[in-house]
């Protein structure tokens, strides 16, 4: 409003100075010129309007719709990709746990099959083992009451040789006479 | 030292009378050919070789439809599509018309209120038609007596309601000129002074009035622009008021 | 790749919530009823004056339209101011 003001009285203070030219009123209010400036309005905006109408309005709405469609059909494009993708993420992934389900099971099954030929190994390890200590047991009892038989005779062959170191004379002992020695020591 | 009022004045180039009245070719019919040949200047030049992908000046015109189509979609609806393409030119005219006029020699054929009252009356004439086409010529009466209100009242409130309606062409006509008309004016003052002052004071003094006068065009260019869009946008209330006659 | 769709998603959403509120800030409504008011009080007043006039020449009644129209004109703008502001709120 403040620019309105101070154009008015702007004009005021000039009105006084060029009244005197004899024209110092506003041209706009001279209707002289109202005529031609209606008649070009009326020709030019007319002329204007309708190229716009007719030629460069319909461009730019082509243009756009165009441009709407095709970005509508890149997004259900890359809709549709992303949804194919997820698909395949999901199938991959899925196989992944199948296989992690088999492959373990797999490994189970193994597991279970080795421990069972170990079992039956260590238990036929054992059972061997077993028989081979009984034989060794056995031998050495025989060879044991062999050995016990044998010390009665060494003994006596022993003392016997004794004897004859000391006496100077062969002496013949014989089993009874020990068993009469084991009986009666004197 | 001409007036500050003489950049208004009009000037025949080419005579013509056609049935005794004077339609000749003057400056201000120069300056309306030029907006408009720069109208389809900028149009065609954005519009050359549009692609999906636009190029920048393709970029220019796309705004200004999109600036016009969201102006109507914000204070029509959908149904103000229609005149989307009237809109646009008398945006696009009134604008290159301001804009033309900044340029020094140029002429402004905005600040002549013939012109402004012209096509804002076209606007109050063709609302008008709209309203009674879409309403019915007694909906549209209805129109001035507004509801829910005392009948005693409407004696006073009736006669309010007629003269804002036949206030609108006014209002809007004399807003663009008196806008247009002002800061020309004042522009040329101030141009005045600069003149003045600087002869008076060794050249130093011209140097305020300058600096005021750069200050005032970037205001006047601002100015151009509002005015534009608020001759557009009224427009468009208008053009509502007529289709929905709340 | 997830990480990046989240991120986008936010992004979007960002964006969308800035949109909307610069939507609401910069409603060009409320600027058109302050530009309105400027010249309509004048523009009322001139043409009620002339409506006053045009009806004294034809009944030639010179000064009573004249005054009528003139107070009508002058409430009708000053009524019009009032009914702009109440629906800026």
């Amino acid at each position: 409003m403040s620019r309105f003001l101070l154009t008015l009285v702007i004009l005021i203070s000039f009105r006084g100075s060029y009244s005197a030219e004899g024209k110092g009123g506003m041209p706009q209010l001279n209707p002289e010129s109202f005529s031609s400036q209606l008649f070009w309005l009326l020709i030019f905006f007319t002329f204007l309007f309708f190229i716009i109408n007719s030629i460069f309005i319909p461009k730019i709405k082509k243009i756009r719709n165009r441009r709407d469609e095709t970005i509508d059909k890149l997004l259900s494009e890359s809709k549709s990709i992303n949804q194919s993708m997820e698909n395949i993420i999901q199938k991959i992934n899925n196989e992944m746990s199948k296989e992690k389900e088999n492959s373990n099971i797999q490994i189970n099954k193994a597991i279970n099959e080795n421990k069972a030929i170990l079992d039956k190994k260590i238990s036929s390890l054992d059972v061997e083992y077993e028989k081979k200590r009984e034989v060794v047991i056995k031998d050495l009892t025989i060879s044991k009451t062999k050995i016990e038989k044998k010390i009665p005779e060494i003994v006596i062959a022993l003392s016997d040789q004794i004897f004859e170191k000391i006496l100077g004379e062969k002496s013949k002992s014989s089993l009874d006479d020990f068993e009469k020695f084991q009986k009666d020591p004197k | 030292m001409a007036s500050p009022l003489s950049q208004f004045e009009i000037k025949t180039i080419v005579p013509i009378e056609v049935f005794g009245y004077d339609i000749s070719f003057t400056n201000s019919s120069l300056a309306m050919l030029a907006t408009v040949l720069l109208i389809i200047l900028f149009l065609s030049i954005g519009l050359k070789n549009s692609s999906i992908i636009p190029s920048k000046s393709q970029t220019l015109v796309e705004l200004s439809y999109e600036f016009i189509a969201g102006m109507i979609g914000d204070n029509i609806g959908k149904e103000g599509m229609k005149y989307l393409s009237f809109i646009f030119s008398l945006f696009m005219f009134i604008l290159l018309g301001n804009l033309l006029g900044m340029l020094p020699y140029s002429f402004t054929w905005t600040s002549h209120i013939i012109v402004t009252f012209a096509i804002s009356f076209f606007i109050f004439i063709l609302v008008t038609f709209i309203a009674i086409f879409k309403h019915g010529l007694f909906k549209f009466l209805g129109f001035f007596a507004p509801s829910g209100v005392p009948k005693a009242m409407l004696i006073l409130l009736v006669p309010i309601e007629v003269i804002s309606y036949l206030s609108r062409p006014v209002s809007l006509s004399v807003r663009l000129f008196a806008n247009m008309m002002a800061g020309h004016t004042l522009l040329k003052v101030i141009g005045g002074f600069v003149f003045v002052l600087g002869a008076n004071s060794f050249i130093i003094g011209g140097a305020l009035p300058v600096a005021f006068l750069i200050a005032l065009t970037g205001l006047e260019i601002v100015i151009a622009f509002l005015q534009a869009y608020v001759f557009a946008i009224l427009t468009c209330l208008y053009i509502n008021d007529a289709i929905h006659l709340h | 790749m997830q990480n990046k769709e989240v991120k986008l998603k936010e992004k979007i959403k960002i964006l969308e919530e800035k949109n909307k509120t610069n939507k609401q800030n910069h409603s060009p409504k409320n600027l058109n009823v302050g530009i309105r008011i400027s010249v309509d009080l004048v523009s009322t007043i001139i043409v009620s004056i002339f409506i006053g006039l045009g009806i004294d020449k034809i009944f030639s009644t010179h000064p009573i339209f004249f005054i009528i129209f003139l107070l009508l004109g002058v409430i009708t703008g000053f009524y019009n101011i009032i009914r702009y502001m109440s629906k800026l709120k």
